[in-house]
């Protein structure tokens, strides 16, 4: 049987089955070749997705096909590996390529011990330019424009209305006051500060910082590896006490 | 789905003449052409749908007669089917077709090429949405390698279009890593 000449036809017939295939589907085809990704990325121009950047245990990331009026109409949830390595950032970086730069939500579930993963996926995630949903920093109300929101935070976090802000270093050094509690309408937030442009963006709301009870039992976690050893136990990740004397977890 | 199909005898006045580009031609009803926008339309404009107006031979020069006899069995098969409704257009985790559907195309892909391009042509959305279906399916859960044979793309670079790693002939799906993703089953569509 011959090969089908896919590429070959009329335009609206490849957006018609590319719309019928996955995202891993998607994104095969888009690497077979240039002029593959081209029609991928023109019928993935149709809609505007938003890429939900997850992390309990392991990554999931999900990317959400949103029509015109921004109601999800379909979605497709990826499970990556527990360790921030090269793999998810070739995958973010792919996705990113593939389906035009869509928002990104964030939410990192557990544990603040994970701040190294936190810092290299923004990093990653700003040098693809990519925004962060305001829609998923919580309840905000009155809705705020981004900027506003931002200004708020930016306040906020001078003013430190409730508890102190806890700095905690960036293992690289890169933001310095990178994550913080900071006091919101009766609310706590974790709130990334890019040292370079100020910018800040809350990646939750939903939580309380808490110390950790635990004792130091976990002590195999060795901050100068690169993330890249591809170790896929969640230690490697999770190793709550790597930030020094007190150890925080998210809940 | 299928329906129940009531026999009916075309009449001169309830069909039109159609003329295939080697010539040959083909006495369709007017209840089938109601399943292809683009005779529906041109039925209308012309009001061919009259009894009293002259209805002179339509030609389709874009589609050969084989294709329009294999066009017109879907036609017939899908009479008194309800109107297609575009509900479909997000993809899905499996692809099921009705027997008679997987039976009738069952034909070698150049077939199939050509009568996508006439169901193109006649705008005829159920017709033209299950070959799609189906070509969507024969890319489902194949690497990039498998598409690339499958679908007989050339590749125009010698690295991986993201990652700059020179793409292996075997390395199907580990050359950026995301042979290690998986994708869990999805949600059905909304």
């Amino acid at each position: 049987m011959s090969a089908l000449p896919i590429l070959h036809f009329p335009t609206n017939t490849l957006t018609k089955i590319i719309d019928f295939l996955s995202v891993e589907e998607q994104l095969n085809l888009s690497k077979t070749s240039q002029t593959a990704l081209k029609i991928v990325q023109t019928t993935t121009a149709l809609y505007s997705y938003t890429l939900g950047i997850y992390y309990n245990d392991k990554f999931e990331i999900r990317l959400s096909q949103l029509s015109k009026n921004g109601i999800e109409v379909g979605s497709q949830l990826m499970l990556a590996g527990s360790s921030y390595s090269s793999k998810i950032e070739n995958f973010i970086t792919r996705l990113a390529t593939v389906y035009h730069k869509p928002t990104v939500c964030l939410t990192f579930s557990k544990g603040l011990s994970s701040t190294k993963l936190v810092t290299s996926t923004i990093t990653l995630i700003k040098s693809l330019k990519l925004e962060i949903d305001p829609r998923e920093l919580g309840d905000i109300s009155p809705p705020k424009q981004a900027d506003h929101y931002q200004d708020y935070i930016l306040h906020t976090l001078q003013t430190r209305l409730s508890r102190p802000c806890e700095i905690l270093e960036a293992l690289d050094g890169r933001v310095a006051a990178g994550v913080c509690e900071v006091g919101w309408n009766g609310r706590e937030a974790l709130v990334y500060q890019d040292e370079t442009t100020n910018e800040d963006f809350v990646l939750r709301t939903d939580f309380h910082v808490i110390p950790d009870s635990r004792e130091d039992s976990d002590s195999d976690s060795d901050d100068s590896d690169e993330e890249d050893t591809e170790s896929e136990t969640a230690g490697d990740c999770y190793s709550s006490d790597e930030y020094g004397d007190e150890n925080y977890r998210l809940c | 789905m299928s329906c129940e199909e009531p026999t009916t005898s075309p009449t001169p006045e309830n069909n039109i003449t159609v003329v295939s580009s080697d010539g040959k031609e083909f006495l369709l009803d007017l209840k089938l052409t109601e399943q292809s926008e683009t005779l529906a339309r041109l039925i209308s404009n012309f009001e061919y749908d009259r009894t009293d107006v002259k209805k002179d031979p339509v030609p389709l020069g874009n589609i050969t007669s084989a294709q329009m006899q294999k066009i017109i069995e879907w036609l017939q098969h899908h009479r008194y089917y309800p109107k297609w409704e575009q509900n479909d257009i997000h993809y899905s985790t499996s692809f099921t077709f009705e027997t008679w559907v997987e039976e009738y195309l069952n034909i070698p892909n150049n077939e199939m090429f050509e009568l996508l391009n006439a169901a193109n042509y006649l705008n005829i959305p159920r017709l033209f949405s299950t070959i799609c279906r189906i070509m969507a399916s024969r890319i489902t859960g194949k690497s990039a390698e498998q598409i690339r044979t499958v679908l007989n793309i050339k590749t125009d670079v010698k690295n991986d279009v993201y990652t700059g790693i020179p793409i292996q002939e075997d390395s199907s799906s580990s050359e950026d890593g995301m042979s290690e993703i998986s994708l869990s089953p999805s949600p059905p569509p909304i």
